[in-house]
């Protein structure tokens, strides 16, 4: 804001001792030329006109003397209180008239203190002087008490002269220091307070981009939420439509074939309201029994197949047990290839089982199918086509390892670091939000197991899912013991977080895999 | 050929209920000769199948799709009228199995009995009036020939 203070006397204060030097020396020529001894009567008159300048001059300048330097200021007025009454003891005034001299510290007080407070410092100041002086002068204080009795000279204006300049150079020189220190310290203060005026906007920007950061922070939190939320919903529709698929066909021949039955009776009907059945008749009938033998048989099929989708769809869901359990994971992959069944069928997917001996592992079954199903219809919608789905399992010391290989298009290298990005896809936008793979990630990281990926372009992609058999669940973020909860989510880890990402044991692998069509 | 009664259903559907609900139903109502199947290869590679009046297919199944299904099968049999179900109905696959497969109807699951035996029964009767087109194409043809015989044989006997 300004300039460096370089010395408490800055540049004017040089002019200003400069002009006391002058003044004093003036004054010295005259007491010189004069040849005045120096009396004590000499320094009365001086301390007198010191009193009397600088109230002057206070007078004249009104306020524009800040009261910056307290102690500097009250010691001048004391000092002016002191003078006032060695001067009117010394020119021999009347105790009145120097009881009258008091009043210019005491105005010149006022002026500096305007207010309660500098009217109480005066009125305190001329009391106890006054009493003082007038006290000695009408003996109520003792002579010589305050005031050495010193027997004065009278009359010598030349005195009043030298001590007119001696103590004109005095307050120059005394106003200057005190100035200069007062205006070093404003300065000072005043640099300071705008090194404090910085500090204070720039604390006040650190707390609003804090403020801002904590709102994106939410804000993100939320985001992250909503889209777990929303892919977690595009996965349940996934689901549905599967569902509603699969229910569809046999609802479908249990819709006609109620209405076959019932035409059949029907006709049963018609022929056994004639009292005699004739042999025509009676081949009619037989019809009829066989179409309504082939009608229930096909009933007992649909009727079994709905069966064994809602049985898919609890053990999916584990609709009655979602808490931690020990389950056999084959169990989970059956069921979310049964509800996948349309996806894979309908499209010319061969899915082949190589099962292992797998121990049954302690885990949140719900949660665990839905990465089962989320790398399953990865698997069959990375296919363009026709091609293979391969599920393998095996135990994996005090683990287990699920593999689950396509023969789609593979992901290209530089993907590969992405996929587990929230909002990366590279499919339609019907097929997914591109959260799939990311809600895995969680879902295997909060079980302590691991995801990784080979991938071959134009050969295909393995995603092996390693769980621990033993659950240790990692880190205080629990799963929600259901699929539908949405949960907040740690916005580090929404950022990306890439370093903690398993995702950096993704690797490509050169040469053609092993695939068991 | 001519006799509606007798005319002759092909039902394909990977789905075996589907295919037997449609067959129950078939032969309780009607007396259409009707054959199932439940893959689309065995459908076209049966020796056995003779002339079919229509044929159902279902859209979605394992190795080859209906569309593909029919379109291939009216290579072997033109006189065939094509009905596709479906329980996976989307526009692109109507229009798409309308253009490629030469399509007469498309029906979607689940479907209604009488809706079923209306489109068969018209399925059927437009196979024989085709059909029966043919025949009188090929009797009108055989007389020209016979009658460009006869013309062939005079001039021979003039000159």
């Amino acid at each position: 804001v300004t300039a460096a203070v370089e010395h408490p006397l800055y540049r004017p204060v040089r002019a200003r001792i400069a002009l006391a030097a002058w003044i004093a020396a003036l004054g010295a020529l005259i007491l010189l030329v004069l040849q005045l001894p120096l009396s004590p009567r000499f320094f009365a008159l001086v301390a007198g006109w010191c009193m009397v300048a600088t109230a002057s001059l206070h007078w004249l300048a009104g306020r524009r003397h800040d009261p910056v330097f307290f102690p500097a200021r009250f010691a001048v007025f004391a000092f002016e209180v002191v003078a006032a009454a060695w001067v009117a003891h010394y020119i021999g005034a009347s105790s009145w008239l120097a009881t009258l001299f008091l009043l210019f510290p005491a105005i010149e007080w006022n002026m500096l203190y305007p207010g309660i407070w500098g009217l109480m410092g005066s009125l305190l100041a001329v009391v106890a002087s006054g009493t003082l002086i007038v006290g000695e002068a009408v003996g109520f204080v003792p002579a010589g008490a305050v005031f050495p009795a010193i027997d004065p000279e009278y009359g010598d204006p030349r005195y009043a002269l030298a001590a007119f300049f001696v103590s004109g150079s005095v307050i120059v020189g005394l106003s200057t220091v005190v100035s200069g220190y007062a205006e070093a310290g404003r300065r000072q203060s005043r640099e300071l307070g705008g090194a404090n005026e910085r500090l204070r906007e720039m604390s006040e920007d650190v707390r609003r981009s804090h403020h801002e950061l904590e709102k994106a922070y939410t804000k993100l939190g939320n985001t992250q939420a909503e889209l777990v939320g929303a892919a977690k919903l595009a996965s349940l529709g996934t689901l549905i439509a599967g569902v509603a698929h699969e229910i569809n066909t046999p609802l479908g021949a249990l819709n006609a074939n109620h209405d076959t039955i019932r035409r059949a009776l029907e006709k049963l009907q018609v022929i056994l309201e004639d009292e005699t059945v004739d042999e025509h008749e009676l081949d009619d009938v037989r019809r009829i029994v066989r179409a309504i033998d082939g009608v229930t048989a096909t009933n007992n099929m649909a009727v079994a197949r709905m069966v064994k989708m809602v049985d898919s769809l609890r053990t999916f869901g584990r609709v009655d047990r979602s808490e931690r359990d020990h389950v056999d994971l084959h169990e989970g992959i059956e069921s979310t290839l049964a509800i996948l069944k349309q996806e894979l069928n309908g499209r010319s997917i061969a899915v082949v089982r190589d099962f292992g001996d797998l121990p049954l592992v302690e885990c949140y079954p719900d949660q665990v199918n839905q990465v089962f199903m989320n790398l399953i219809l990865n698997g069959a919608q990375a296919i363009r086509d026709a091609g293979t789905v391969t599920i393998r399992t095996r135990p994996a010391g005090d683990a287990v390892e699920v593999e689950i290989q396509d023969t789609g298009v593979g992901i290209p290298a530089e993907n590969l670091a992405r996929i587990y990005d929230p909002g990366f896809t590279t499919k339609e936008k019907r097929m997914g939000m591109g959260m799939g793979l990311l809600i895995s990630r969680r879902i295997i990281d909060r079980h302590s197991g691991e995801l990784r990926v080979d991938s071959e372009p134009g050969v295909g992609t393995t995603f092996t899912v390693r769980l621990p058999v033993r659950l240790q669940e990692s880190t205080d973020d629990r799963p929600a013991a259901s699929t539908a909860t949405t949960e907040s989510v740690p916005a580090a880890e929404a950022a990306g977080a890439p370093a903690t990402y398993p995702v950096q044991r993704a690797t490509t692998r050169g040469g053609h895999r092993a695939t068991d069509h | 050929m001519a006799d509606t009664d007798n005319a002759t259903v092909m039902i394909v559907d990977d789905e075996e209920m589907v295919a037997m609900a449609l067959r129950s139903f078939l032969e309780l109502e009607t007396s259409y000769r009707v054959l199932t199947f439940t893959s689309p290869e065995a459908a076209l590679e049966d020796p056995a199948v003779g002339d079919v009046n229509v044929v159902i297919a279902d859209f979605m199944m394992p190795g080859m799709d209906g569309i593909t299904f029919l379109r291939r099968f009216r290579e072997e049999h033109p006189e065939a009228t094509r009905v596709l179900l479906t329980g996976y109905a989307d526009k692109e696959n109507a229009i798409r199995a309308i253009n490629e497969a030469g399509l007469y109807y498309y029906l979607e699951k689940p479907w209604s009995n009488d809706h079923l035996k209306l489109v068969i029964r018209n399925g059927v009767e437009r196979s024989t009036l085709f059909a029966e087109l043919d025949e009188r194409v090929r009797a009108l043809e055989g007389a020209n020939q016979e009658l460009r015989e006869i013309r062939r044989r005079l001039v021979q006997a003039f000159l």
